[in-house]
This record gives C-alpha cells, sequence and structure tokens, in this order.
C-alpha cells in the first residue's frame, strides 16, 4: 500500500515539474539550466554503465566499482568497495544483498525506495524556490567525457551548495560537489572512468567471490510505519523548510513510537524525530556522519533529534524550534 | 608534490583527472591522499577525525573478542543514560560514544593506523552532557529521504557500512541461503 502511496506521489511530482518546466520560456541559444536537471533524472534512472567512482569526504578517499542497468524496469546493480574491509552490494529490484566476505556472512534487505545507489541529488522532485539558483557555468572534460558544470547556489548559509558535471551527450552526473556555507567542498564524487551502455547482464551482478558456506541473515519485519498527524510543530523553521510527511514509526530497539517528519526546501531534506524520553530530558548534542547533521534536544519529557544533509546550525535551529502546539 | 597540489585545489583540472585516474588503482596513493588531507585539517586547526575512525576501525575488529564488549559496557556505565537496550545498533552506538569518549587519548596515540573505510563519525557534547544523536536516526532519515526520491550517496554509503556492525548484533534473523544461491553454489 505504502509504495502505492510513493509511486502516485512521485508521478504527481513529475507532473508537477512537468508543468512547471512547461511554463519556462524557450530560448533555443540559451538552454535552461533546469532542462538539464531534467535530463539528468532520466539518466540516472535509465542508463547502463559500470565505472570507479572516487569519493572524497574529510579527507578520506574511497574508491567503488559500479555496475548498473536496468533490465525490463528493474533496476540492478553491483557495487564493490576497493579498500578496507571487503563488501559487495548486489541489489536486483528491491532486493539487496550486503555480502561480507571477512565475516563469511550475508544480509538481505528489502529497498523499498526508488533511488540508485549513485544518484547524488533528488531523483524526482526538484523544486527551487526563493532559497536557491541554479546556472549553468562553463564546459569541462571530466572522465574523457564533455560535461557541462552546473551551479546550485543556495541564497542564504541554511543549505549547502551543489556543482554537478552532465556529460553533455547523455545528461549523466559524471561529478558533484557539495559546498558547505564557506565555499568549502564537504563530499566530492567522481567517476575516474566510466563506460555507457555497457553489455551487462544478469550473470555480470552474481557474487565476486564463493559464497558457499556463508551464513545469510535478515531482518525481521517491523511494524509498518503509517502516516500520523502530530501535535508538534515549529514556529521557527530556517526559510523554506515546509513538512513533507509525517508517520509513526518504531525504531529498532525502542519500545516507544516515534513521530518521523520530514521537511524539505526542495533539494535539502531535513528529518525530525519525537521520542518520548524522560531519561534523556537534560541533554543536547550534534553529530555529524559524512555531509549529514544530527541535533537532539530535549522539550519536555521528549527528545527530538533533528537529521539532514545541511549545516550543523540547520539542524539545530529545527531541533531546537520543535515544540508541542 | 603533485597530491599536496591537489588537495589544496591548486592542480590543473587534466592533471587532477589523470591524479584521480591512478588514485582509483592505487590505494597506497588513495591513502597517501588522505593522509595530506589530514594535514591539512591539523594545520588549519580543523577537528581531526582519524582517530575516530581508527577507534571505530579498532572496536569494529575486536569485536569477536568477547572482553571489548566489558570495556564497552563499561564506558555504557560511565556515561550514565546515555545507551538505551538498542539491539542491532547497539554497537554501533556504542562504538560512537566510545569514539566521542577516547577522541582525546587517541589522537595522542601514535602508530595507530586509520580505517579509510569506515564511516566518518564526528561528535561532541555540549555542557558537559552526553547525548549524541545515534547512528540509527541518520539511517532512518536517509531511508525515508530516499523513497521520497531524495538520496545523499555519503549517507547511503554511511548506511551500508553500517551493516557490518549491525550483523554483530541481536536484531537480525538467520536465514536459509535463498534458492538462486543454492543453484549459485552448484553450478561450477
Amino acid at each position: 500500500m505504502r509504495i502505492t502511496q510513493v509511486n502516485t506521489i512521485a508521478a504527481i511530482k513529475v507532473v508537477f515539474v512537468g508543468l512547471v518546466l512547461a511554463g519556462q520560456p524557450a530560448y533555443a541559444q540559451e538552454p535552461d539550466p533546469r532542462d538539464w536537471l531534467q535530463k539528468m533524472t532520466s539518466a540516472v534512472q535509465t542508463a547502463n554503465y559500470e565505472g570507479t567512482v572516487i569519493r572524497i569526504q574529510d579527507g578520506l578517499v574511497d574508491a567503488l566499482k559500479v555496475m548498473h542497468f536496468v533490465s525490463d524496469g528493474v533496476v540492478c546493480e553491483k557495487v564493490i568497495i576497493q579498500e578496507g574491509k571487503d563488501l559487495e552490494i548486489i541489489r536486483n529490484g528491491n532486493e539487496v544483498r550486503f555480502i561480507m566476505p571477512e565475516r563469511k556472512s550475508v544480509l538481505v534487505e528489502e529497498w523499498d525506495d526508488k533511488s540508485t545507489l549513485f544518484s547524488t541529488l533528488p531523483s524526482s522532485e526538484i523544486r527551487f524556490g526563493n532559497e536557491y539558483d541554479v546556472s549553468i557555468v562553463r564546459k569541462e572534460r571530466i572522465a574523457g567525457h564533455k560535461t557541462i558544470m552546473l551551479a546550485i547556489r543556495p541564497h542564504d548559509s541554511f543549505r549547502y551548495g551543489h556543482r554537478i558535471w552532465l556529460d553533455i551527450a547523455t545528461g549523466f552526473p559524471l561529478q558533484t560537489k557539495l559546498l558547505d556555507e564557506h565555499g568549502e567542498i564537504i563530499e566530492q564524487v567522481k567517476f575516474a572512468d566510466i563506460t555507457f551502455n555497457a553489455e551487462i547482464d544478469a550473470s555480470d551482478i552474481q557474487p565476486s567471490i564463493d559464497i558457499g558456506g556463508f551464513r545469510w541473515y535478515a531482518k525481521p519485519q517491523r511494524t509498518a510505519a503509517s502516516e500520523v498527524v502530530s501535535d508538534w510543530v515549529s514556529d521557527n523553521l530556517p526559510p523554506g523548510f515546509r513538512v513533507t510527511s509525517t508517520r509513526g514509526e518504531r525504531i529498532s530497539g525502542s519500545d516507544d513510537p516515534v513521530t518521523h517528519m520530514m521537511l524539505s526546501d526542495g533539494l535539502a531534506s531535513v528529518s525530525v524525530f519525537v521520542e518520548p524520553g524522560k531519561d534523556k530530558k537534560e541533554a543536547a548534542g550534534r553529530s555529524r556522519v559524512g555531509a549529514s547533521n544530527a541535533f537532539s534536544v530535549a522539550s519536555g519529557d521528549f527528545r527530538v533529534t533533528a537529521v539532514g544533509e545541511v549545516p550543523a546550525a540547520t539542524v539545530e535551529q529545527i531541533a531546537r524550534s520543535m515544540h508541542p502546539r | 608534490m603533485q597530491i599536496s597540489a591537489f588537495v589544496d585545489g591548486e592542480l590543473p583540472e587534466n592533471e587532477a583527472e589523470l591524479l584521480l585516474r591512478r588514485m582509483s588503482q592505487d590505494l597506497d596513493l588513495r591513502q597517501r591522499a588522505a593522509e595530506y588531507f589530514a594535514i591539512g585539517r591539523a594545520l588549519r586547526g580543523q577537528r581531526s577525525v582519524a582517530g575516530l575512525d581508527a577507534l571505530r576501525g579498532r572496536v569494529s575488529a575486536a569485536i569477536d573478542d568477547k572482553s571489548i564488549h566489558s570495556d564497552i559496557d563499561g564506558i555504557k556505565t560511565a556515561a550514565g543514560r546515555y545507551v538505551r537496550p538498542l539491539a542491532g545498533f547497539a554497537i554501533a552506538a556504542s562504538v560512537a560514544l566510545a569514539a566521542i569518549l577516547g577522541l582525546q587519548q587517541l589522537a595522542e596515540v601514535p602508530g595507530v593506523e586509520s580505517d579509510p573505510a569506515a564511516p566518518v563519525v564526528a561528535a561532541e557534547v555540549e555542557d558537559g552532557s552526553y547525548t549524541v544523536p545515534e547512528l540509527i536516526y541518520f539511517e532512518r532519515h536517509n531511508r525515508l529521504s530516499s523513497e521520497s526520491g531524495n538520496n545523499n550517496f555519503g549517507a547511503r554509503l554511511v548506511t551500508v557500512q553500517m551493516r557490518d556492525d549491525e550483523i554483530l548484533g541481536n536484531d537480525l534473523e538467520e536465514i536459509d541461503p535463498p534458492d538462486d544461491a543454492t543453484e549459485e553454489r552448484q553450478t561450477p
């Protein structure tokens, strides 16, 4: 049921974006950068490719081998982490298998989202209001391909900026940079090499190693999340952010239901979790994972946590601004 | 020298291109680049996270040794009420907490190698309190934002790497290998 709802919402969003774009004036000589973003959206969802991705973040450099193809509308992917602990991730439609050779284990999960492992921007709705400008900057060569560089610049310090290099031929993003409020690069993802329309089939996304004798694990089914009406509101959200969904769910290990609100400014998203927590009411603190920041604060007998790919000050303002109606 | 220029953003685009290609094939080169990035952060006075990664890697590697659990429990006790009775994510949360408590000491321990594949986890507390948002919130945010069409590559990768901790927990059930895996084994 939930998948159907998500697909319906996604379809509405696509139609909405299409209508908005249809309303844009057409300049034959000056292509609208939003046309390129539409092209990127399509390319990410339909392109078949294999290549090597370099990710630089916080001074750490990761390399990943990736194969991706779509067969009869089913996304198939294989990712091999090139260093550190051995790890292969194989996705066949909604089923994702994490193969961990060192533990001789395979973890099976269902991902009911439609994103790919390597899309670095929203793949459906990109709604730029007053919070961002988008522009074409210049042309460059990336991974041997001619690209056009787009800049998505925020108007304030509540959100990150993006630079995207799109393959001119396909619209596929070959390089992305995420910039903080000071213009410093937070994360850079770049294809060192890529081959489009590579001949990949199901046999290519089999495990690279013999997994005979491995132990297989799965997560037990949890109570499904459901849409709820929350009494929690904010009267001081950063400009442009609005609540897009509110769900009740249970987080692993907790007996208490958690209210999970999703906020978006059209590009960046922030989750707000509200949970009972008398034993945590004195606490406040922040943490960071990659480009994502989180801030927790007590509000009465509840604990409010905001998490998102936005600056630390943004999640802090959001978390501190939440209160019961 | 070329890596240094690259890290400083001063390498011409074509040379950076070649260097990235070499990095994709060369683990040593990637590690050297990571070291330069760490040096750059230190020079700029930024908080280093290499120690956090190193500690996380150490704890994760030693996790099969049951004695580590008592160490973590000790930290939990010292920290008071921070750790809920999480199941699968108990390890991840505990490691994050251990990293916080151990950051200062670890930064001064020579010879500790970082784990470049470990997710970057930086955390701090304010006003002497101890609660830090747990990793599971990042995972839940990433999952829901992906379902609605948004995605963040870094967050997704972190989610993936967290699975390595998760498999140690009690929140998973062991299952029989699916038929296709059995067929794979039988195929020479």
